[in-house]
């Protein structure tokens, strides 16, 4: 038993804690839904995880104190509480009156403080189903979304590196560049994001690209120039044999190796021998890293000019005629327009066979097998006939006439303009 | 504003009870109506008794009017009663001396302190309208002239609830005008038997004390000096504003079967007999449950029944019980999953 100012005290407390429970209940499991959704929302777009329970606690703290804070001011007032106390209590309006009017002889009695009676089956029941609902949209595992995991670049950006690092070890490609791709690479492998590889596979196929292209800028120079170097060979030899080539080598060397500084044939032939492995090697390790086509390693091994080498030196002692024994290089389809002609035999068709086939008849009667029946100097009168269901409107020929055939509607108005025309 | 004090009030409250018992004393076994009467005179309302003849409505209007010293006069309404027959008429009187003849009032039975309807209910709604004025003013108007009736003044009428054949009902402004309607039930055994062993022939024994009017007007101040608080107060008017089907607060019985609420003066009746209550139970302020105790005879004749009462045979006690189970006291609201146990 308590005197009543302090029951309604403790009443009000009891009753401003049960409110705010609820409220508090209620906001969190609402907040709880709202943050499952968001967290949803949030990690298909893509934001960490951290972040999204980070915003979701520090909202449940701020819908917590808010809920709280209403539950208690949306607790019933003292005078409320009062009123309350009285009519349990059968006061008999005094403890009311105490509100109203100074009491004087009159003494309060004193009052048990009720207990504050919630069901909150239903709504802690809500509550959990919000918060299951909040680690679920946490922890489900949606696809497509990747929450800033890096993109494993690693073996292929190795495989680039080593590309480039070869392009520069053999001075294709400027350092300059080189470290520019290379820094490329670096930056893709650490901030490659896995919500866009498809941008990350893009740079890096671009970097591979420009690295493949000036492997096969650098190849068919090699190429090129190995064909020359393969001729300025094959001149050497012819010259090391003939000193009256050695003047075309000099100038092929000139032109091919102009730092050489030396006119013997053999050494000429021996340095041009030496670039070339210097080129094949260069190939062979490009072709090795996957930057070149194989094939062109075979193509310079067999330059088209080797025709040329194995025919100078079959013909090392002759001119530069061709087969023809007439001066010219050209064949059936290129060369100079003043060489002459030459053709061979003519065909003998006496033996040849051919199938008989027989063309089907005309479809058109034989003028030979047509008869006048009759001639008209009018134009023959047309019966308007309905159109059939085919669209073919069918005329018969007037005026006597025997003859009867099917004017086709587009035919009509040629064939009306024909009969009807005035004779001038 | 402050509270009477408890010295002031006890002796006011031990003449009111001592009403009660000297009236318990006259008319063995009717304690409860006894009080209600004593609670309607103490409020200065006109009390309507209804029941079977011979229960003794007519002996306890007698025996008031005997406690209190009160003048008492009896009129047995029929339906040729005519208005002039209660409140008085004009009569043309020869002047003593050979003097001119002149119009002088002859007062009706009216002009007492309790007029004692007998069986209301039969006399004509002329009649009845008659007495519109006097249970309201407490003044009669004849001829231009108001003159205004003794104080106190109370009207109790009986009516009979059987027996309607020739009968006019009461018009709803004139049950309206009544602070209570009382229903006179039969007694028990025991009364019966008290009855018929202690009164000869039923006479009654005559009062051992009296409350002189001067008791009863001091009397009637205390009662004025009792407090009502703002929350019982507010709990009267949302009890009757309650009675409204189109109420904020109507009950499902109230939706369903009331046609016509209570009005304010019900409200005004409540927080009169509420007063009396209270002074009868030696308190200076109104509580809830005194609020209670009277609005069954408060009520009870001022809501409409539609048919579908008649139907379910639904009264307006029942419609008053639900009233008084659903209404919150207080009106502290919580939401319904709390409680205060």
């Amino acid at each position: 038993m308590r005197d009543v100012e302090s029951a309604v005290r403790v009443l009000r407390r009891r009753v401003a804690t049960a409110l705010a429970l609820r409220a508090l209940l209620m906001a969190a499991g609402g907040w709880f839904l709202l943050w499952g959704i968001g967290a949803l929302i949030a990690r298909v777009l893509g934001a960490p995880a951290d972040v999204v329970l980070a915003a979701g606690l520090a909202g449940t703290a701020i819908v917590a104190v808010l809920a709280a804070g209403r539950g208690i001011r949306s607790a019933p007032g003292d005078r409320a509480l009062l009123s309350f106390l009285d009519a349990r209590q059968h006061c008999g309006g005094l403890a009311a009156a105490s509100a109203d009017v100074p009491l004087g002889g009159w003494s309060l009695p004193n009052v048990d403080v009720p207990a504050i009676r919630w069901n909150a089956r239903k709504k802690l029941l809500y509550l959990a189903g919000c918060a299951a609902f909040v680690i679920g949209a946490m922890l489900i595992p949606i696809g497509g979304a990747s929450s800033h995991h890096t993109l494993q670049l690693g073996a292929d950006a190795k495989r680039l590196e080593e590309k480039i690092e070869l392009l520069q070890e053999e001075k294709i490609i400027p350092p300059e560049r080189a470290d520019a791709l290379q820094q490329t690479v670096e930056e893709l492998k650490t901030n490659a994001a896995g919500d866009d590889p498809a941008k990350a596979w893009e740079t890096l196929d671009a970097v591979d690209d420009a690295v493949t292209k000036a492997a096969g800028t650098a190849a068919e120079d090699a190429i090129r120039k190995g064909e020359t170097l393969s001729q300025l060979e094959a001149m050497a030899s012819v010259a090391a044999a003939d000193p009256a080539a050695l003047a075309d080598l000099l100038r092929a060397a000139e032109s091919a190796a102009p730092h050489l500084g030396t006119t013997d044939p053999g050494k000429i032939g021996a340095a041009a021998r030496q670039s070339k492995a210097g080129l094949r090697n260069r190939l062979a390790k490009l072709a090795a890293k996957g930057m070149i086509d194989p094939k062109s390693l075979r193509k310079f091994d067999n330059p088209e000019s080797s025709e040329l080498a194995r025919y100078l030196r079959e013909h090392r002692s002759g001119s530069m005629a061709g087969p023809t024994g007439r001066p010219g290089r050209g064949g059936v389809d290129r060369g100079r327009g003043d060489a002459p002609l030459f053709f061979g035999e003519e065909t003998q068709t006496a033996n040849e066979k051919f199938k008989d086939h027989a063309l089907p008849p005309a479809t058109a009667a034989s003028l030979e097998d047509s008869q006048l029946v009759g001639m008209s100097a009018t134009a023959p009168q047309q019966t308007q006939m309905r159109a059939s269901a085919g669209g073919a409107l069918t005329a018969s020929g007037g005026a006597g006439s025997a003859y009867t055939t099917t004017v086709l509607p587009r035919h009509r108005g040629t064939v009306g303009r024909f009969f009807e025309r005035t004779p001038k | 504003m402050s509270l009477i004090q408890p010295d002031e009030l006890l002796p006011h409250t031990r003449r009111a009870t001592s009403i009660i018992d000297e009236l318990d004393r006259i008319l063995l076994g009717r304690t409860a109506l006894h009080r209600l009467v004593v609670i309607g005179i103490l409020s200065r309302g006109h009390i309507l008794l209804e029941g079977v003849p011979g229960l003794g409505k007519t002996m306890l209007a007698k025996a008031l009017g005997d406690v209190l010293s009160l003048e008492l006069k009896r009129v047995q309404f029929t339906p040729d009663l005519m208005p002039g027959d209660i409140l008085g008429t004009n009569i043309l009187q020869e002047s003593d001396g050979g003097g001119p003849r002149r119009l002088a009032f002859q007062p009706g039975p009216i002009f007492a302190n309790i007029l004692l309807a007998d069986e209301i209910n039969r006399a004509s709604p002329k009649t009845q309208s008659a007495l519109l004025e006097a249970m309201q003013e407490r003044a009669v108007t004849l001829l231009g002239v108001t003159r205004p009736l003794p104080d106190p003044f109370f009207v109790m009428a009986s009516q009979n609830p059987i027996e309607f054949e020739g009968t006019y009902p009461l018009p709803e402004a004139q049950i309206d005008r009544f602070l209570f309607k009382l229903n006179v039930t039969n007694v028990d055994v025991d009364v019966l038997d008290d009855i018929i062993s202690t009164r000869r022939r039923g006479e009654p024994p005559a009062p051992q004390s009296r409350v002189t009017q001067d008791e009863l007007r001091e009397l009637f101040a205390a009662v004025d000096r009792i407090f009502l608080p703002k929350a019982v107060s507010r709990y009267i008017a949302r009890l009757v504003a309650a009675t409204h089907p189109e109420g904020p607060e109507h009950t499902e019985s109230v939706a369903k079967y009331v046609s016509l609420g209570a009005s304010p003066r019900a409200a005004i009746a409540l927080a009169e007999a509420g007063r009396a209550e209270a002074l009868l139970s030696g308190r200076p302020t109104v509580g809830f449950d005194d609020v209670r105790r009277v609005t069954h005879a408060v009520l009870g004749h001022r809501l409409m029944l539609g048919y579908r009462g008649r139907l379910d045979g639904i009264g307006t006690r029942q419609v008053v019980d639900d009233l008084l189970k659903s209404i919150d006291e207080t009106g502290v609201r919580l939401p319904e999953d709390v409680t205060i146990a």
